[in-house]
């Protein structure tokens, strides 16, 4: 039998005598590892299923004209190519030109969009009846639908008149459904951008394009940074008060987790340490007998250090396949997606339950050293 | 090899104080040697073990030197003297102490096993456990012996190695007549070949083999 082969039995044979001890170890470096694995995993997701969730209260972007000109659809689109396509979830076109309601004798704002886009970037934008789907439909906000009287299905008649020209563009349109939103677009009338170039007579002018896009804090800036440096004329900007308050609530969540990460892996420490003292007192005469028979400190420290280490590699295995387990859950009830397991986590979470592990040895085993084999091999 | 104690001795302090310093073991010169066989007779609690361990470098004495040849036993740091003491150095010790988990033959391999391993081990060991009619208990874990067995594990585990200085204290505590030969005549025979050593005892059959007899009363060791 080899040196090496005799210490790993040494070290097996130890643990199992002492199995419900060891158990107790093991399973408190397995929950720590756990809780470790699984916080980390939603730490790391956290940001993703956010963003996901923040996109449901609207743009995070807008792209507007930096001076006095109009955007062209065409421009609009050319700055969006830098934005990854999976990270666009949306991006919505609005065209702002003052309307006459020819039977109310009033002015109105009118906003020229894209309803399949403005789904998207305002999913939250409630409307009663439907969504337009042709270019004589409109939706008017719940504020000016009750000024001027007008219900679902009414038709209404809106006309403009051009700078240059004596004569009003005039379109009959109707109404298929009133928009609530709680804000300012209540008081708009919506219709498609064709409608709205046929109306005003100019097609392919835009005042500003809302997106929503999938990133951190961080990123958009850089995207919105990127858009501005390529195109002077454009000028690309963060909605604060979303960027805002999902950069608070995910800084507040991260610093959440890593609190609980550290009192649960500290609580682990105590646990494995209490345990190990445990098997230190219980193996005193044995310490003693190897010492007299020539074992030094070192070997001594390597010993425990083995057996902590052991358990914390077991334990951070176990753990990492439960932390995984207990992150789905959590994603699943909570953000209602799943999540996609990160193999860097094993050999992290390993390496941390074993440093962990080998932290929570380090009184033991100074007891171990101090152990004096005279005292001990007298019976004392 | 020689073992040489220059005026050691050992002293625990009473609660009271200073003044009620208590010697375990007074000041004292011995010498131990290759090829001789010294048995120290005394009672209980009268500093025999003590000595022992002070000599096996397992127990720092209060004032005094042990040599062996040369060499300072503590003068030595921890690892220097945990490889010699492993190497030159044979230790029964008093209780029935035995690595648990380890099987009667793995013990008695152990020491030698800490700092090298070859198939020679193996022998050795096999040839002690079988001298001492144990050869059928190889394989057992010491919590399986009976005291007997624990003590005679313990006697082929310090000879195994065949060290040149052997401390046994009370190696025939536990043993019948007939083991207690067995293990005087092993204890004898390694003396004959070249190892010096020391065996504590208080039963007077031990002085038979004795090439040097001491005695020891409250601390005090006489020749």
């Amino acid at each position: 039998m080899s040196r090496r082969k005799m210490f790993l039995k040494m070290v097996t044979a130890s643990l199992l005598r002492r199995r419900s001890r060891m158990l107790i170890a093991l399973l408190s470096i397995a929950i720590g590892a756990t809780i470790l694995s699984g916080l980390v995993t939603i730490y790391y997701d956290v940001p993703r299923q956010m963003g996901a969730q923040f996109r449901g209260y609207g743009a995070n972007m807008i792209l507007v004209p930096s001076g006095e000109e109009k955007m062209t659809v065409e421009k609009a689109q050319e700055c969006l190519t830098v934005i990854p396509k999976d990270q666009l979830l949306g991006a919505t076109p609005y065209r702002y030109v003052n309307v006459e309601m020819t039977s109310r004798q009033r002015t109105f704002v009118a906003a020229a969009t894209d309803f399949e886009q403005v789904q998207s970037t305002s999913p939250y934008f409630a409307v009663e009846g439907r969504w337009p789907e042709g270019d004589r439909e409109v939706l008017v906000g719940k504020e000016t639908a009750e000024t001027i009287g007008v219900k679902l299905n009414n038709v209404i008649e809106l006309s403009y008149k051009p700078e240059d020209t004596y004569v009003k563009n005039t379109l009959n349109m109707t109404v298929v459904g009133i928009l609530e939103t709680g804000g300012d677009e209540e008081a708009y009338i919506f219709t498609t951008l064709k409608a709205m170039d046929a109306l005003t007579g100019v097609s392919g002018q835009l005042d500003v394009m809302e997106m929503s896009v999938s990133a951190a804090s961080e990123e958009l800036e850089n995207y919105a940074a990127e858009i501005s440096e390529n195109n002077s004329d454009m000028s690309a900007r963060l909605v604060k008060r979303v960027t805002k308050s999902e950069t608070t609530v995910l800084a507040k969540l991260q610093s959440l987790v890593f609190l609980v990460t550290a009192v649960v892996l500290l609580l682990t420490m105590i646990c494995v340490s209490t345990t190990m003292m445990a098997v230190v007192s219980e193996r005193r005469k044995e310490i003693g007998l190897r010492k007299a028979l020539g074992a030094s400190d070192q070997s001594i420290r390597a010993e425990f250090l083995g057996e902590g280490m052991f358990l914390g590699l077991l334990g951070g295995i176990l753990g990492t396949a439960l932390g995984f387990a207990f992150a789905q859950v959590v994603s699943v009830n909570v953000f209602g997606s799943s999540i996609t397991f990160q193999p860097l986590l094993l050999p992290i979470t390993v390496i941390v339950s074993m440093g962990i592990a080998a932290l929570s040895c380090l009184l033991p085993i100074r007891r171990a050293v101090e152990i004096d084999p005279a005292l001990v091999l007298k019976g004392e | 090899m020689i073992l040489r104690a220059e005026k050691i001795a050992k002293w625990y302090y009473r609660k009271s104080g200073e003044s009620n310093r208590f010697f375990a073991v007074s000041e004292t010169d011995v010498q131990l040697e290759s090829g001789s066989l010294t048995v120290l007779m005394g009672r209980s609690g009268s500093g025999k073990t003590t000595f022992l361990h002070m000599l096996g470098g397992l127990l720092i004495p209060d004032a005094g030197k042990v040599w062996v040849d040369d060499k300072d036993l503590y003068a030595m740091n921890d690892a220097e003297l945990s490889r010699y003491r492993n190497r030159h150095i044979g230790i029964v010790s008093q209780g029935h102490t035995a690595v648990q988990s380890l099987s009667v033959l793995e013990n008695v391999m152990l020491p030698q096993m800490m700092y090298a391993d070859t198939d020679r081990i193996n022998e050795s060991a096999d040839e002690w456990l079988a001298r001492f009619g144990m050869e059928h208990l190889q394989e057992a874990f010491p919590s399986e012996l009976s005291g007997g067995e624990l003590r005679r594990m313990s006697i082929a585990r310090a000879l195994a190695g065949k060290p040149e200085i052997l401390l046994a204290d009370e190696p025939t505590g536990d043993l019948d007549d007939e083991n207690t030969k067995l293990v005087m005549n092993a204890l004898r025979e390694a003396a004959d070949e070249g190892t010096a050593v020391l065996v504590v005892t208080h039963e007077s059959d031990a002085l038979d083999y004795a090439d040097q007899r001491w005695q020891m009363n409250a601390g005090v060791l006489t020749k």
